[in-house]
This record gives structure tokens, C-alpha cells and sequence, in this order.
């Protein structure tokens, strides 16, 4: 029979396919000894047949969830819904691929109006129990039956006006019991039944809702965002508690084995005293850096960095870690390779070969192709950055540079970059909902949230610049401004940010070229000797030309040549051309053209130096070429001494139902072979030049466009190299070229 | 071309033909590997037949589209060719179609 539930102790990091990615690595770090709470795993499986079945859990499923979940009693010796000694657990989900922050998670899951007092005596702090299953509660009540959070906080807030205090912590026992009170009319209100006390119900419908969460908007948002299928389902890890908030002797964090930011090794993270996981990746409250962790709890800090380098040799990749400390005792609750920004994924790839830990190939399979494009856009022009004004600092969440227009809300930054303006998103936090206007902003700034935050983690993702946890700015999402210091800018107002260091500047800051040296240098040299397919570039001038060579192109693969024709002291040549009533008029007008576009091809083979050049016909039909509008035709007429109607009568001609089909390609070298003549004509002078004054071994590499037919292709070459024939006796040199085609 | 597709001009036809999964990928951005594909293939196999060492190539987005540029690898051409900023991309990914299909 199917298996549909594992144990940890029953799984590994190698079935990430059934127990998805948390799940197979909370298996792993049970395996290999480390401190997890136990608990078990329902697979992917479980969720696909849930879709499959109408959205349900069939019964044997059910029946190996209870099963599994009487191990995990005996294993914690607690009992579920134990009003003595009662067993509390997380239900979190966990895809094959992780989704941060995508899907919902329940802590406290399992306490009732009994079991509170259990966790009451049994901590000797009613405060904490009541407080825990008043939090619960809510998350049920929000995650798992769709009750909005707002109304849980109008009564939290509501009681704390009653009280007239501030802070969360002043709530005392009596309040929270009142709390729970309301909280418990409103799920009676609007779910029209009373809140579950039975325990296996709560985590039934916590299942469910993991398996629901699959298919919410921002979920199927994030796959097709990351290329990830909509069929391969989550599992639902159900983990006994540990509580990070038991006291000054607890807290809990995350940690990187390795800087995701640039590499560094050393454990990066934050931690926070007296709190649960949430309370850090949410961003609610500004954790602390891990390496005041190591003052307040030396001796777990350095089982901590222990465990975290285990990981590390373990897994062969920087680990990214979520942990809690219970009353001075450490648990693991998640360990996964960590995402990184593109100079950290280079740095690690590089310092592990280094290392010894993987090999050069491993080394650069490691490296998303994607992500390296956030090496190679610019940063700001150091001078222009020293002269700007740097208004106040905030966490330098994910380096690069950017600058735009400030908007304050995802809509509107998308609808600003929609009318072509570069944007930056300054929100008080990030969440899920904001997704669409990251994508579209060139930079992202937030008042809250640290270095682990939502915005800071997914704009790492993206490659996407982000400063967030800038505390010394206000925030105005309604009113749509930013203050920073005696400044109050408002919506469309430019500034720039700096991802690398944390910097907010006024207005907008020049950029400047990247390094491409060390680390990078490095990869790219490794992926150079690997390969063996070699990699050309697309440029038609010799600006194009000299970046690609920079980027370590090693020839061109298509040179077009019509951009070359449209500017401006030769746009008047080609339309005289097009406009000829015969083939002498026509011969006039091209070599008119024909210095420019020697001009044009020297410029790129002395930036290509020897490498080949591949230059490609004239492409594009010509009413391209010929103006649009009747004024200009006028002006034309003029310029050329032709009459008007002659003119509209030939451009009427030019037109075409279907110019994509139309009189283009090679056609156009077929019907008008003086095209041809001149460009290949172009094309050997530029080489014999160039081999003359530069020494250079060019082998100019011919392209006939949009072939269909060998005769086609053989009527054109004809032309091609019998005026290259030509050329070269008039010079008196020959050297190898080349003829092909594109099809 | 062997869509009879206008890049210019589908723009809208696309997206929606990727929300209704008709098209996985945009055929722009990454090759099409059945249909278009087997066109390449082809071309690949018969060009080789009359003339070994023929001189193949892509150029265009794919060209810079790493799962475009697993395809030529496998599909035996000798370079792709993709604009100045995708060439680290491509070299990148080369390299991976190499480790991958060794």
C-alpha cells in the first residue's frame, strides 16, 4: 500500500520529491543526530490526490496521519489534547522547491480551553499559555478558515484601549482570557459554529488548508514567476513545538552559514530573545544580529556554529537556517541551501572549490545563468555618488544600484512603469500582496523589517536592489510621501538607493560599468573550459561590439545592416535609391552609401579585432525606409526633384498586407542586385582596409537573409562573389571569405 | 518564422496563450523545441550529411535563453549568438549544458 505519511526518522534529504524540500531536510538533520523535535511529513502525494478527489483527504490518508502522529506522542511522551501534559504542534507546508514566504504556517496547534491549563501549570506561566493560545487562535482563525486578521486585531487593540496601555506585554492573564472570549464570538459569528476544542479536528483543517494555500493567487504567482509547475503539490510538515518564548532564556533566529549577501564566510543572521519564528521573518520586531546571540547564550551559540558547520560539510552548500532555543536548549526547525544574491552564489562557488568542498564543474552549476545579469548591469558612478546627497542609511538588504520615482503602493508602481518610468517601491513593509510591484520597480525601500525580512529576501530573489529596515524614514502610504530628515518628498519625486551598502540618496545618481575581474573572472574562466559550444554576439556597431568582446564574445553571430541606413545624413540616400525610376539612378544613390557603410563595417571588425564577423544583407522591406505620413513625402519629392504623385504612387506600391511575408530577405537581393553588389562591396573594402592597416587575419562571413529555396540562395551568391571577384582584382589581393545564409 | 508568428504584433496572444498553457515558454525568449526543434535538427543533420564540417549557428533572444542554449548544445551546433549583456549568460550556460549532458 501506499505510503502517504513518514516519520522524520523515516525519510532523507534525497525525497524531496514526496516530502517535499523542509520536510526531506528536517528527515535529513533528524538522521544525522541533530536536535529536531520530531514529527512527521504528509507527502506531496497527499496533496495531489486531495486536488484529484475533490478537495478532500480520503480516509486512509487520515488514518496514517493518526498513526504517525501516535509515534510522535510516544517519541515527545505528551499527549494530544492531554489536559495534564499536552502535545502541541506547528503545521507548516513545504514544497519540493521553497517558496519563502508563500505559504501559511500554524504554531500552538492543539491547545484548547483544557490544554491552555495544562500549558499553564506545566510552564508554571499562565500568561504564556493564554497568550500562546490566543495567538493560535488567530492564525486558525486567519490561515486556516479565511477570517480576516483585522477583525482579531479591533478586539486585541480594543482591550489594550480598555486598559489604556501600549504594548502587547501589558496585557496580563485576565485580559487574554477576555481576548480569547471575543475572539471566540467572532469565529462563532463567522464561521457559525464554535471554535475546535477537539485537537485531531484543528489539525485536520490545518492540513487542509496547508493543501488550499497551494492554490492561492500569490502562491500561483510566485511559480509562474520562478518557472516552477502548478502540479507538483506540497506536503505538510506537523512538528512538535518548541517555544522561542518561554523567556529571557529563549528566543529564536535565522542564520546563513555564509553571507547571502556577498559571500563572506561567517554565520550571518539574526536572533531574537523571547519571541517566536514569526515574529523575525515578518518583520514585526528588529532583531538583533546573531553575534549578540553569542553574549546572551554563549555556550548554545557555540553548539549553534557546531551544528551550522556540520550542515555546512553535510549538505557541501551554504546552509540557511531557522532555529529556536527553549529555556537555554537548542532545536534545528529548518535547514535548506540558502539563496543568495549573485556576487554571494559567485564568492561561495569559488571559495568552496577552494575549500575542497565541490569540484570547478560543481562550482559552475551553481551559478543560475539568470542571476549573473546582476553582475553585469552598473553600479553608480563613484564620483556622481560622492557629490549626491546621502540622506540616512538603512540595511543594505540587496546590493546593486537603482534609482526612480518613488510610488507607495505595488498598483501604482506597476501603472508608473507601464507609462515607461523607472520606479522605486517604498513601503513601511513588504508582504506577498507587493509581488507585482517589486517586479516592476528597479528598487525597493522599507521602513521595517531586517535583513531576513519579506522584502529583503525576495528582492535577493529577484536580483532586485532593496534597502530595507530604514528606520529613520516616514512612511506616508496614504498620504503618498517620504520623509527623510527636514525632506518631504512626494509621489513621482526621484531618489536612489544602494543595495550594497544601505544608502538612500537624493535625486537620481549616475551608474557605471561592473567589475568583471576576481571571483566572476574566475567562473566565467572554469565555464570557458568546459564548454564547448562557443558563444558569439548580435551587434550592428562597434559600441555593441566592444561591450560584447568586454563580456567574452567570441565573434559576432549577426551584424544587421539596416539599422545602419536610417540615420540621418543617409536615410535621404536610401530613399533616393528605393525611389529610382532606374538601375543608373539606382547605382548613383548606393554608392552614395557605400563609405558609410565601409565606415561601418571597419569599425566593427577593428573592435572584433580577428575574431569572425558574420554581416547579414540588408533584411527588412523597403517601404521601412520610405516616410509615413504625406508632409514628409512632400519634403521627399523636394529633396530628390521627383513629382509628388510619382512618389505616393511608388510608396502606395511599396505597401504590403503582410511585411513580414512580403518583399524582404533575400528577395530583395534577387530583385535589386545593386543592394547586394554595394553591401558585399562594403563589406571586402572594410576587411582589406582593416587587414592593411591593423595586420588583422579578417575572414568576413557573409549572410544571405531568409533563404527558402538553394536557387534563391545561389542567385544572390552570385552576385555576392562576383563582385567580391571583382573588388579583388581591382585591389589586387584575395583572402578567404565566406557565403551563407539564414534560414 | 515557422510559427508564423510576428513578434511585434503577438505580444497579446502570447500572454494569453501562456495563461491557458498552450505555450509553456514564450517562443520568442526560448526556443520551441518540438516543433521548431526538430526544424533545427533537421537542418543540423541533413547540412552535416553534405558538408561535415559546416559552419552552424543561432542567433537571436535564444541565443541568450539557457534552456534554449542546452538544445544547441545538444543538438550539435557550434555556437549561439546573443546580445552583448546576455554573452556571460550564455558562456555560463554553455558550460552547464556541457557538465549536464556529458
Amino acid at each position: 500500500m501506499k505510503k502517504f505519511v513518514y516519520s522524520f526518522n523515516e525519510g532523507s534529504k534525497d525525497m524531496r520529491d514526496l516530502l517535499g524540500g523542509k520536510g526531506a531536510n528536517l528527515a535529513e538533520m533528524t538522521k544525522i543526530g541533530l536536535p529536531v523535535p520530531f514529527g512527521f511529513t504528509v507527502t506531496t502525494e497527499a496533496c495531489t490526490r486531495y486536488y484529484d478527489e475533490g478537495e478532500t483527504i480520503g480516509q486512509d490518508i487520515v488514518d496514517d496521519i493518526y498513526v504517525k502522529l501516535a509515534d510522535l506522542e510516544n517519541v515527545a511522551g505528551k499527549k494530544f489534547g492531554d489536559a495534564a501534559n499536552p502535545l502541541l504542534v506547528s503545521v507548516r507546508s513545504g514544497a519540493k522547491i521553497s517558496m519563502p514566504g508563500m505559504m501559511d504556517t500554524i504554531l500552538n496547534l492543539g491547545l484548547n480551553d483544557e490544554t491552555v491549563e495544562g500549558l499553564s501549570a506545566l510552564t508554571e506561566n499562565p500568561r504564556f499559555a493564554y497568550d500562546s493560545y490566543r495567538r493560535f487562535m488567530q492564525m486558525f482563525g486567519d490561515v486556516v478558515m479565511g477570517i480576516s486578521k483585522s477583525k482579531y486585531d479591533v478586539i486585541f487593540d480594543g482591550q489594550k484601549d480598555k486598559k489604556g496601555v501600549l504594548f502587547d506585554v501589558d496585557l496580563d492573564v485576565d485580559d487574554l482570557k477576555e481576548i480569547i472570549v471575543g475572539y471566540k464570538a467572532l469565529y462563532k459569528e463567522e464561521i457559525g459554529k464554535d471554535f475546535p476544542q477537539d485537537p485531531k479536528e484543528q489539525l485536520m483543517e490545518a492540513v487542509k488548508a496547508v493543501f488550499r494555500s497551494w492554490n492561492t493567487d500569490r502562491a500561483i504567482l510566485y511559480r509562474q514567476l520562478n518557472e516552477i509547475p502548478d502540479d507538483i503539490g506540497t506536503a505538510v510538515n506537523v512538528q512538535s513545538m518548541v517555544f522561542g518564548n518561554m523567556g529571557d532564556t529563549s528566543g529564536t533566529g535565522v542564520a546563513f552559514t555564509r553571507s547571502p549577501v556577498n559571500g563572506e564566510k561567517a554565520i550571518f543572521g539574526e536572533f531574537l530573545v523571547n519571541a517566536q519564528g514569526e515574529d523575525v521573518v515578518a518583520g514585526i520586531r528588529t532583531p538583533q544580529p546573531i553575534a549578540e546571540m553569542a553574549q546572551a547564550f554563549p555556550a548554545v551559540y557555540d553548539d549553534f556554529v557546531k551544528i551550522a558547520n556540520t550542515l555546512e560539510d553535510h549538505y557541501k552548500d551554504m546552509q540557511d537556517m531557522e532555529f529556536t532555543v527553549e529555556r537555554g536548549k537548542l532545536y534545528m526547525l529548518q535547514t535548506r541551501n540558502g539563496k543568495r544574491t549573485a556576487p554571494s552564489a559567485v564568492k561561495i562557488a569559488v571559495d568552496m572549490v577552494g575549500e575542497g568542498l565541490i569540484s570547478k564543474e560543481d562550482a559552475v552549476m551553481r551559478i543560475e545563468p539568470g542571476q549573473i545579469d546582476q553582475l553585469l548591469h552598473p553600479m553608480f558612478d563613484a564620483r556622481e555618488l560622492e557629490a549626491a546627497e546621502k540622506l540616512t542609511k538603512g540595511l543594505p538588504a540587496s546590493p546593486g544600484a537603482a534609482c526612480g520615482q518613488i510610488y507607495f503602493n505595488a498598483a501604482d508602481a506597476e501603472a508608473a512603469v507601464a507609462n515607461g518610468e523607472k520606479t522605486i517601491l517604498v513601503r513601511l513593509e513588504t508582504s506577498p500582496e507587493d509581488l507585482a510591484g517589486m517586479v516592476a520597480a528597479e528598487g525597493i525601500l522599507t521602513a521595517r523589517g531586517g535583513m531576513t525580512s519579506h522584502a529583503a529576501v525576495v528582492a535577493r530573489g529577484m536580483g532586485k536592489c532593496c534597502v530595507s529596515g530604514c528606520s529613520e524614514i516616514k512612511v506616508d502610504e496614504e498620504g503618498k510621501t517620504l520623509g527623510i530628515g527636514d525632506y518631504v518628498f512626494k509621489e513621482g519625486d526621484f531618489i536612489s538607493l544602494n543595495g550594497t551598502t544601505g544608502d538612500v540618496i537624493k535625486g537620481e545618481v549616475k551608474t557605471v560599468p561592473p567589475e568583471l575581474s576576481g571571483d566572476f573572472g574566475t567562473i566565467m574562466e572554469w565555464a570557458d573550459e568546459i564548454r564547448t559550444l562557443k558563444v558569439r554576439t548580435n551587434a550592428d556597431n562597434p559600441r555593441d561590439a566592444k561591450q560584447a568582446v568586454v563580456f567574452g564574445a567570441q565573434g559576432i553571430g549577426l551584424c544587421r545592416t539596416e539599422h545602419m541606413f536610417f540615420e540621418e545624413e543617409r536615410i535621404p540616400a536610401i530613399r533616393r535609391m528605393i525611389m529610382a525610376d532606374t538601375v543608373e539612378e539606382r547605382r548613383e544613390a548606393l554608392s552614395f552609401l557605400l563609405p558609410y557603410q565601409k565606415g561601418d563595417f571597419k569599425g566593427i571588425y577593428e573592435a572584433m579585432e580577428e575574431r569572425p564577423v558574420t554581416i547579414r544583407l540588408l533584411d527588412p522591406p523597403l517601404h521601412e525606409f520610405i516616410p509615413h505620413t504625406d508632409e514628409e513625402l512632400r519634403e521627399l519629392a523636394e529633396q530628390i526633384g521627383k513629382p509628388y504623385e510619382k512618389l505616393a504612387k511608388k510608396a502606395e506600391e511599396l505597401h504590403e498586407f503582410n511585411p513580414m511575408l512580403g518583399h524582404r530577405g533575400c528577395r530583395l537581393a534577387v530583385t535589386y542586385p545593386e543592394i547586394a553588389e554595394m553591401q558585399a562591396e562594403a563589406i571586402i573594402m572594410a576587411a582589406i582596409e582593416v587587414r592593411k592597416e591593423k595586420g588583422y587575419d579578417i575572414v568576413p562571413e557573409i549572410m544571405v537573409p531568409l533563404v527558402g529555396m538553394v536557387t534563391e540562395l545561389a542567385d544572390v551568391k552570385k552576385t555576392v562573389v562576383e563582385t567580391i571577384s571583382r573588388v579583388f582584382e581591382r585591389e589586387g589581393v584575395e583572402f578567404p571569405y565566406l557565403v551563407g545564409t539564414m534560414i | 518564422m515557422g510559427f508564423g508568428f510576428s513578434r511585434d504584433d503577438t505580444g497579446n496572444i502570447i500572454k494569453e496563450y501562456k495563461e491557458k498553457g498552450i505555450f509553456e515558454d514564450d517562443p520568442f525568449q526560448s526556443l520551441d523545441q518540438v516543433g521548431i526543434g526538430k526544424l533545427v535538427k533537421m537542418a543540423v543533420e541533413l547540412g552535416k550529411k553534405t558538408r561535415p564540417n559546416i559552419k552552424l549557428g543561432i542567433c537571436g533572444e535564444h541565443g541568450g535563453d539557457p534552456k534554449s542554449i542546452d538544445f544547441c548544445h545538444r543538438v550539435g551546433l557550434q555556437y549561439v549568438s546573443c546580445s552583448p549583456f546576455r554573452v556571460p549568460i550564455a558562456r555560463l550556460a554553455a558550460a552547464q549544458a556541457a557538465i549536464r549532458n556529458k
